[in-house]
């Protein structure tokens, strides 16, 4: 028994296809989904989603955003961002974690609107850095 | 009839240059309009799910709660974004997008009666927006340029934001966009959008049959109010995000269909200037001939 999956970014469909079960991070803690959930919305938190199709498992990161559980064995995650973990660049995830650390000490004291944006974008940062260095070891 | 041959010849050669640069201006452009329309395409599921989203949210609680969703009675404030090119050279399309506007404020200024005012300010998308509204002395809040090319989600961001804000502050009653629907390569429409208060949701996704929601009890984490307070604004981001692509896709596609009509005339000027040199110069080479034989008939005599 699968469902259908579909992540979902502003700029492009990350992925649609039929899985067995997917989880991912909720603002409650993680969560797994399978066929037959209850329908259900949630807020994402940026972190890892794990799908599995046919007993392989696959790897995404999404930032913020939403996961919608429809009724019909349908679910939807409406992230900011989301990528394959083979999309990843471990250097250029190392080189913008950074940068938003700098950012974020620098907007520290300057006004709380910026720091909050430098706080969401540094976790964002982190979670694909975690995931990238995760999924890196388990693969090789 | 030497001097007219070169200054013929001149012209020509200036023409061909200016038919290569048109010529390469189009294809520019028709390549950047195949990756706008792509970005145009992958936005549209994202706005139609997030407002589903919505929808089945407004069915477990009162969502005219919301500042967001909430309409004024009175408009007198108004915030028009008007979303425009960087650049000229792309046939009508500021121009269409810029009378699109004049049009509404037009209109807003008109339904004024003696003892209400309306207050319209800009914020505006491309230099070509903000010199118009520059010369029209409509007050300016903000000005982006140098997104419209490529665009990210997060380039857009702080436009939403913006306007967001704005908003829920309750500094306007209505923000309006203006900006150019893509509809083909050949057919683009200026069109004025609603963006705030969130209201209709025809209007929000170009779709006019969105899927009837049935009636299913909802779960929410942590809770509706908490689900709504994210989906929305990044609904109005996402709607803005969108706006800007089908206004970069016309754009392209305006510029394309332009530079092709203006190679498609170079090349018959061209022809035409062709035409005459050749004619003045065989006129040349006749009268040459008959001053030659004119002479020599002159000797025998």
């Amino acid at each position: 028994m699968q469902f259908s999956l579909k992540v979902v970014t502003p700029e492009r469909i990350v992925y649609e296809d039929m899985v067995d079960s997917v989880s991912v991070m909720t603002e409650m803690g993680e969560l797994t989904i399978l066929p037959h959930h209850m329908p259900l919305v949630a807020n994402l938190r940026a972190g890892e989603v794990r799908l599995k199709k046919n007993g392989e498992e696959s790897y995404f990161v999404a930032s913020t955003g939403f996961l919608e559980v429809h009724g019909g064995n349908q679910v939807v995650l409406l992230a900011d961002t989301a990528e394959r973990v083979d999309e990843l660049e471990l250097e250029k995830i190392e080189e913008a974690r950074d940068r938003a650390i700098k950012f974020l000490t620098e907007t520290r004291h300057k006004d709380d609107v910026a720091f909050a944006d430098a706080a969401v974008h540094l976790e964002r940062e982190l979670a694909r850095y975690r995931v990238a260095i995760k999924r890196r070891k388990t693969h090789k | 009839m030497a001097g007219q041959t070169k200054a013929i010849r001149r012209r020509i050669k200036s023409v061909t240059n200016t038919r290569k640069i048109t010529k390469a201006m189009e294809l520019v452009a028709a390549s950047k309009m195949r990756k706008a329309m792509q970005s145009v395409l992958g936005t549209k599921p994202y706005a139609k799910l997030a407002w589903s989203t919505v929808m089945s949210i407004s069915s477990a609680i009162d969502t005219h709660m919301h500042p967001l969703l909430r309409s004024h009675k009175k408009i007198n404030r108004i915030l028009l974004l008007v979303i425009s090119s960087d650049r000229g050279l792309a046939g009508g399309f500021n121009t269409n997008v810029l009378k699109k506007t004049f049009e509404q404020i037009r209109a807003y200024e008109r339904r004024q009666d003696s003892d209400e005012y309306v207050e319209i300010r800009s914020v505006c998308v491309g230099k070509r927006s903000a010199d118009a509204m520059r010369r029209a002395q409509i007050p300016m809040i903000a000005h982006f340029t140098d997104i419209t090319n490529n665009t990210k989600f997060e380039e857009v961001l702080p436009i939403g934001r913006l306007l967001i804000d704005e908003f829920t502050n309750g500094n306007y009653d209505k923000v309006l966009v203006v900006y150019t629907d893509f509809v083909s390569a050949l057919t683009q429409n200026p069109t004025v959008l609603e963006l705030l208060p969130l209201g209709n949701p025809k209007d929000l996704t170009h779709q006019d049959s969105l899927s009837v929601v049935e009636a299913v009890e909802y779960q929410f984490e942590p809770s509706p109010q908490i689900v709504l307070d994210r989906i929305l604004p990044r609904l109005v981001e996402t709607m803005v995000y969108q706006a800007v692509l089908e206004s970069a896709a016309s754009e392209h596609s305006a510029r394309m269909m332009a530079m092709r009509s203006a190679s498609d005339a170079a090349k018959d000027m061209l022809g035409d200037l062709t035409f005459t040199y050749n004619q003045a110069r065989q006129a040349g080479i006749t009268q040459e001939i008959a001053e030659i034989s004119s002479g020599a008939a002159a000797l025998e005599t």
